[in-house]
């Protein structure tokens, strides 16, 4: 399923840029339950216990940095598994200087696989439009300055 | 043929337990389960009672149904603890005094079942059914075991079975099963 | 001839099996428990197709309760990763690198309590790399799609078989000779039988080294027989139980890979292992059916006589042929094709091809293929109808095999040994006022409402068979029976076959009720027992009582042969003297001179006569000299909401032939049971898979069985042909209307759409598809 939005904030680039480029930082935005770390200087792992209707429990994480330009655009890849279900997605996050701060843009494919993709598409679909869009949510609220 | 490759170890569950007290087909029990056992588990395999059969583990298919005070349940998706003070009746509680229930003899005598797998199921939605409406109509009946899936007998049966309990339990005098 | 206190043959005797089926005392696989006995649940893989990187069992070996972890690589070191089909392809018991279908079992994971198990299937971590997989079966087929069975050396391509009969270009020459050639493509769908009790077994081995399986099988005997060749033990040191089965259809005929698993844990562990599947395994890796993509072409003259068929189908059978068909017919009896009709001149071709879904192709309540062979000739015969712009009935009744005919030899090689299809239609017709429901049409046309009447005359060909033509796995298709008379005169039968709800303790007493003269209260049946119950090939494909009841008919015989010479000894006179009389030994023109069949058994043990063998038994095995072929005539009455595209079932009458009945009570039973799984696929079940390759219907939240709302007020009636071959006329009815059902729906639907231009609506018929077909054109 394809994935998509942006936000505004009158951060600078650099600090918007950083913010995501860490990972314990950017986990600090999943309102669930999680424990995420770095393995090294572009891959990170942990877990993250969350639920799609039926479906709850903890899914290991296993992510990327990847095709970085600093400060304007990386890839975010992003694998997941557990409950009996697979989540792969691989997102495009871009960072645009703007006058008063800085836009963020991010476009992806997330692919389900498991039991996760059964219990009904639209019922998923709503759930991780959900999520990401409260992850970005939660970027822009804490990227915003007081 | 050995498979030596596999890897044993010793452990015992260990959940979190809970003292139920629960009257199964009359009978006050004092149970200790894990606070997430599902009311059929404790049947099935505590109390060895299994009449009450699992067909789906999701609600769907009904064949798990149990009367908690006199209410149909899913015991699938019904907690053990969540019986607790509670009556719960099952087919094994239908028959008293080695008298059949009307609603046994009606399956019985109209054919009403054929592999049997959702049978009690369905004779526990039957005996709520009756009691709320002792003279359904066949629409009424249906809608009533829209709840229970059977595969076999593609319900024409299941409808007269039904019928011919109502018809049986109208007759009997007041005070019957 | 039958008396009521007999209960023999013709008599709505109430089942003997109720007894225990309605107090709860039933006694499925689940409901055996043995001392130790532990858990196996397995962990199934999230992809369709894909790489195992890694198995880490540790953090599954340290939850509680979990005592082992089975992998593919342990089975490889037993030589026990992979298992045969009962169509001599492989399937992965356990897979040791790729996983080949959403679903498909990983690991097995052993434990005290079913809890603990899916505690441990929780907690398992596997690595995969995700390929892309192959779904659609037309794309398998591409030069350049991905060649998935990279374990068979040398394959090149996804195409497992290609399978034809007939003439082909006799068939093409007499098309083309044709006045009206139509041709359509129609899809039927995966579906899966979904018994409401899934599959599941206990493994047992005991202190001498035997291993026992109670297992939820239709055929115990050949399961025994392919446990010995695949694991090496010996056949004596295996007993295979089948107890009471929660519905079978077809989808406990095949080996299953957790059962396999199970035995292996009970060998390992020492202890006694069950494994019970959930909805989604069972929904998810056990064998789907049909999925069946069709195209036919069908010929007339303008004054309507049928000329020829041609038939060119497309079967996905998934990533291994796991189908249950007799070895020699790939595509089972698909070319019955022809139908109830005399076609001079027919060809049947059938590619099967491997996908990344679950391996099956078995049947749901049909005897191998049938279903898809009547649904696509009563189709093509309702549009060549309409092309034709005759009735649909008066089509069929124009060309029909005609009852003179029979035994009629079809023109794809079958021998079909009875038939009025006429009289079934024509009564059909007479129940449902035809010629009523016909002027009721006319007048709801004008007035813009619609509403279909469909007509399905389906003839069935079941009761495999004879042992020239079938068998599995080399196993010839007969089927036994055993008959002991105690000194009593009480009877214990046992049979090959296996019931999962047809009634065999009760329509098989009733046989020998009739044939031996004992009430059928004295009449013990007992099946499913390898230990104890004699060889048979099973319980699938309406063979039973074609099979199996014919066996009980035959050693009934046989004793009463034995039995005529007791009771000669018994009476004083010669055993030519003796005749078998209104289920007596009488002397031959003295009717007051008799014996019973129960002072003959208590003669047999207690005064034989010198020089004969004490007792009275006797066993046989029973090879069919042909197929039977029940048929009947189904007729549909649908009306359409043109806003919704809802279809209501306004009536169906069912007029079935299934030759002699048993019991008319049962038969009935079972055609009400046919019928609804034959509307189920017709209006509600399907199983879907996206392009990832992810199964669609994995609970009953998706996957749809009809429940006491929307399954129609059934009405049946019979004609009875008696078959010639069978030793009392009976044919076999578990699954006609399964078979003979969905036409009726899908030619109502298509009826009532006919002012739209519409042909073919595939099944399911859901709303959706029949609002889309009045919606995509104009009004008329």
């Amino acid at each position: 399923m394809h994935v998509e939005g942006d936000f505004h904030v009158r951060s600078a680039r650099t600090l918007v840029w950083a913010f995501f480029r860490d990972p314990a930082t950017l986990a600090t935005c999943l309102e669930d339950p999680h424990e995420i770390h770095a393995t090294d200087a572009t891959h990170f792992e942990g877990t993250l216990t969350a639920g799609v209707a039926f479906i709850r429990g903890t899914f290991r994480l296993r992510g990327s940095y990847a095709s970085e330009t600093p400060p304007n655009q990386m890839q975010v890849t992003l694998q997941g598994s557990g409950m009996g279900s697979g989540v792969d997605a691989a997102l495009t996050v871009s960072f645009a200087e703007g006058s008063e701060g800085t836009g963020v843009h991010w476009t992806g494919e997330i692919k389900m696989s498991g039991t996760i993709a059964t219990v009904g598409e639209r019922l998923v679909k709503g759930t991780v439009d959900k999520k990401v869009t409260a992850l970005f949510e939660a970027a822009r609220v804490k990227l915003e300055p007081a | 043929m050995a498979i030596d490759a596999v890897e044993v170890q010793s452990a015992m569950p260990n959940h979190r337990s809970k003292t139920i007290h629960v009257t199964v087909n009359g009978v006050p029990r004092e149970s200790h389960v894990e606070a997430r056992t599902l009311l059929v588990s404790y049947l099935r395999e505590h109390l060895k009672l299994t009449g009450t059969h699992i067909g789906c583990d999701t609600g769907h298919c009904g064949a798990c149904t149990v009367l908690v005070d006199g209410t149909p349940v899913k015991s699938c998706m019904f907690l053990a603890v969540q019986s607790d003070g509670s009556e719960v009746r099952s087919v094994e509680g239908l028959e008293t005094g080695g008298k059949l229930h009307p609603v046994q003899e009606g399956f019985h005598k109209e054919h009403g079942l054929q592999c049997g797998y959702c049978t009690p199921g369905m004779m526990m939605t039957s005996v709520a059914l009756l009691a709320a409406n002792p003279n359904p109509t066949e629409d009424e009946i249906r809608r009533g075991i829209s709840g229970n899936l059977c595969r076999c007998t593609g319900y024409v049966n299941i409808v007269k079975a039904i019928q011919s309990a109502a018809k049986e339990m109208a007759a009997a005098p007041k005070g019957g099963p | 001839m039958a008396t009521a206190p007999l209960g023999g043959i013709g008599v709505s005797v109430p089942r003997k099996e109720d007894a225990r089926f309605i107090r709860g005392k039933g006694n499925y696989v689940d409901d055996v428990q043995l001392p130790g006995m532990l858990f196996l649940d397995i962990v199934r893989s999230p992809y369709a197709y894909a790489k195992i990187l890694a198995i880490h069992k540790e953090k599954t070996l340290a939850v509680p309760g979990v005592l082992a972890v089975i992998t593919g690589k342990d089975l490889e070191a037993a030589k026990l990763s992979w298992m045969p089909t009962l169509m001599s392809d492989t399937q992965m018991v356990l897979p040791t690198d790729t996983v080949m279908f959403q679903g498909q079992e990983v690991v097995g994971v052993v434990a005290t309590d079913r809890y603990a198990a899916a505690d441990g299937v929780a907690a398992m971590e596997i690595d995969y790399e995700p390929m892309t997989p192959v779904i659609d079966p037309f794309k398998a087929l591409d030069p350049g799609a991905p060649v998935l069975r990279t374990d068979k050396p040398g394959r090149k391509d996804n195409h497992i078989w290609h399978w034809e009969v007939g003439d082909k270009d006799g068939t093409a020459q007499a098309l083309k000779e044709s006045d009206v050639v139509i041709k359509e493509k129609i899809y039927i769908p995966r579906i899966h039988v979904s018994s409401i009790e899934t599959c599941g077994c206990v493994a047992q081995v005991d202190s001498m080294g035997k291993l026992t399986v109670w297992l939820t099988t239709q055929a115990p005997h050949a399961i025994r027989t392919v446990f010995a060749l695949v694991s090496g033990l010996p056949e004596n040191q295996i007993r295979i139980i089948s107890p009471d089965i929660g519905g079978g259809f077809g989808g406990k005929v095949p080996v299953y890979p957790g059962y396999v698993i199970a035995v292996v844990a009970a060998l390992t562990t020492g202890h006694p292992v069950k494994f019970i599947e959930d909805r989604t395994g069972n929904l998810t890796s056990d064998s789907f059916a049909r999925d069946y993509h069709i195209e036919a072409e069908i010929g007339a003259t303008k004054d309507g006589r049928l000329t020829a068929l041609r038939v060119k189908t497309l079967a996905d059978h998934g990533y291994t042929d796991a189908a249950a068909n007799p070895s020699k017919f790939p595509a089972g009896m698909f070319h019955v094709i022809t139908g109830s009709y005399p076609f001079k001149k027919a060809f049947v071709e059938v590619d099967a091809v491997y996908t990344n879904k679950p391996p099956g192709g078995i049947a749901y309540r049909c005897s191998f293929r049938v279903t898809e062979a009547v649904h696509a000739i009563e189709r093509l015969i309702d549009i060549l109808a309409h092309q034709l712009k005759m009735d649909p009935a008066e089509f069929r009744l124009k060309n029909f095999i005609p009852p003179e005919a029979f035994p009629f030899p079809s023109v794809l090689g079958w021998t079909y040994d009875s038939g009025n299809y006429a009289g079934a239609l024509k009564k059909a017709m007479e129940i449902i006022d035809y010629a009523g429901l016909r002027k009721e049409q006319v007048e709801k046309r004008k007035r813009g409402e619609l509403m279909g009447i469909g007509i399905s005359s389906f003839t069935e060909i079941v009761g495999a068979g004879p042992s020239k033509d079938f068998d599995i796995l080399g196993i010839k298709m007969f089927d036994s029976a055993e008959v002991r008379i105690h000194p009593t005169g009480k009877v214990l039968a046992r049979f090959g076959t296996k019931s999962q709800g047809q009634g065999h303790e009760t329509t098989y007493a009733q046989i020998l009720a009739e044939e031996l003269g004992i009430p059928v209260e004295g009449i013990s049946v007992e099946e499913g027992d390898t230990d104890t119950a004699p060889y048979g090939l099973g319980t699938y494909a309406s063979r039973s009582t074609p099979t199996a009841g014919a066996a009980a008919v035959i050693a009934a015989r046989k004793i009463r042969e034995k039995g005529a010479k007791i009771a000669a000894h018994l009476l004083e006179v010669s055993p030519d003297d003796i005749e078998w009389v209104d289920h007596k030994f009488q002397v031959k023109g003295v009717p007051g001179k008799s014996k019973t069949m129960a002072d003959v058994a208590f003669a047999a043990y207690t005064n034989h006569p010198q020089g004969m063998e004490a007792g009275l038994e006797a066993v046989d095995y029973y090879d069919p000299p042909n197929m039977t072929y029940p048929f009947g005539s189904y007729i549909a009455v649908v009306d359409i909401d043109k806003e919704t595209g809802q279809i209501k079932t306004r009536r169906f009458v069912a007029v079935d032939d299934c030759g002699t009945i048993i019991n008319p009570m049962i038969v009935d039973g079972q055609i009400h049971g046919g019928l609804t799984m034959g509307f189920a696929p017709s209006m509600l079940e399907e199983i879907q898979y996206d392009a990832d390759g992810n199964n669609k219907a994995t609970s009953f939240l998706e996957y749809l069985l009809p429940t006491a709302v929307e399954t129609p007020h059934w009405e049946t009636a019979k004609t009875t042909t008696p078959s010639p071959h069978h030793p009392i006329g009976a044919k076999g009815v578990g699954e006609s209307a399964t078979v003979g059902a969905p036409p009726a729906f899908v030619n109502a639907v298509v009826d009532a759409l006919e002012p739209y231009g519409v042909t073919n609506i595939d099944i399911p018929l859901s709303s959706y598809k029949i609002w889309q077909a009045i919606h995509s054109k104009d009004p008329p």
